[in-house]
């Protein structure tokens, strides 16, 4: 019978978790400034400045999902499904963070502004 | 195992099996959201169900347990959630008819369930891609979904071997 655990098993470890670092690594190469991408149905419809946003706000990309808006901060706060995945991803406020909504197709996704790729001195 | 089996007996024991990935399924669904862990992210304890027919009874009864468990996440949870749980089903049904048949590949039972879970994030998010059309997504849910992967595995390979003699002798007397 098989065993429990190898000594490859420990490749298989080290190839995931090298492959999850190479997935991280394009959210690394942006600097600070955090801007909330969000994509309908595929195309990207808006782009918000979380750091310069003052007064809390809400919008609805599309009929019965809301997306919430607060300084340094996006969530999705309404949606039309069961799970409501969406909603329990809750405040996205870091780069690399996600949010998706499948049956509405809607995306909200953190990005750092590309105004500068790389410095090097 | 016997060589040949009735009909019925197939039947009684797909039902049995289909039953127990259900049921399954349902206890993690009772799991709430944890703050940190991709949403949605559940340790895919039903995926013992399909990788013990696959190691133990045939490629055949694996994936009609996993077809069986897309359709029913159809009917009571809709086509967005039947075409995850087909597309995380299929990859790493056939990873684990691949991995576990072979005589050749001597992973053992935790490196097997790694590589089952990796397959099954890689079909989710491949169709959740499609399905928004937003392949932002890979770098935004891509590693945490591959490190849960690992732990989740560990999970799945460690229950499999716990539960392969019991289930085993089982299948020997149906």
């Amino acid at each position: 019978m098989r065993k429990l655990f190898r000594r490859t098993d420990i490749l298989i470890i080290a190839g995931v978790l090298l492959l999850s670092f190479l997935l991280f690594l394009p959210n690394l190469f942006n600097n600070n400034e955090l801007i909330a991408q969000i994509y309908v149905d595929g195309e990207k419809t808006e782009e918000i400045k979380l750091d310069a946003v003052d007064e809390a706000y809400t919008f609805s990309p599309k009929e019965n999902t809301v997306i919430s808006v607060k300084n340094g901060a996006i969530c999705f706060t309404k949606a039309t499904c069961r799970d409501e995945l969406c909603i329990n991803s809750g405040w996205l406020s870091s780069k690399g963070q996600t949010a998706a909504c499948l049956p509405e197709k809607i995306v909200i996704t953190i990005k750092g502004a590309d105004k500068t790729d790389m410095i090097t001195y | 195992m016997n060589t040949k089996k009735s009909k019925t007996k197939t039947i009684a024991f797909l039902g049995i099996m289909g039953a127990l990935a259900l049921s399954l399924s349902f206890l993690e669904s009772l799991i709430p959201p944890l703050p940190g862990l991709p949403p949605g992210a559940k340790p895919g304890l039903s995926n013992v169900v399909t990788m013990f027919l696959a190691s133990s009874s045939g490629v055949g009864s694996a994936f009609a347990i996993t077809f069986f468990k897309a359709a029913f996440a159809g009917i009571t949870r809709g086509t967005t959630a039947m075409l995850m749980s087909a597309a995380g089903g299929l990859l790493s049904t056939l990873a684990a008819c691949i991995l576990l048949r072979s005589k050749k590949i001597k992973f053992g039972y935790i490196g097997i369930g790694i590589i089952c879970a990796v397959c099954h994030n890689i079909g989710q998010l491949t169709v959740a891609c499609i399905l928004s059309g937003t392949w932002a997504l890979i770098t935004g849910y891509g590693p945490l979904l591959m490190l849960f992967a690992v732990a989740t595995g560990f999970v799945t390979g460690t229950t499999l071997k716990l539960v392969l003699p019991a289930l085993d002798k089982i299948i020997n007397r149906i």
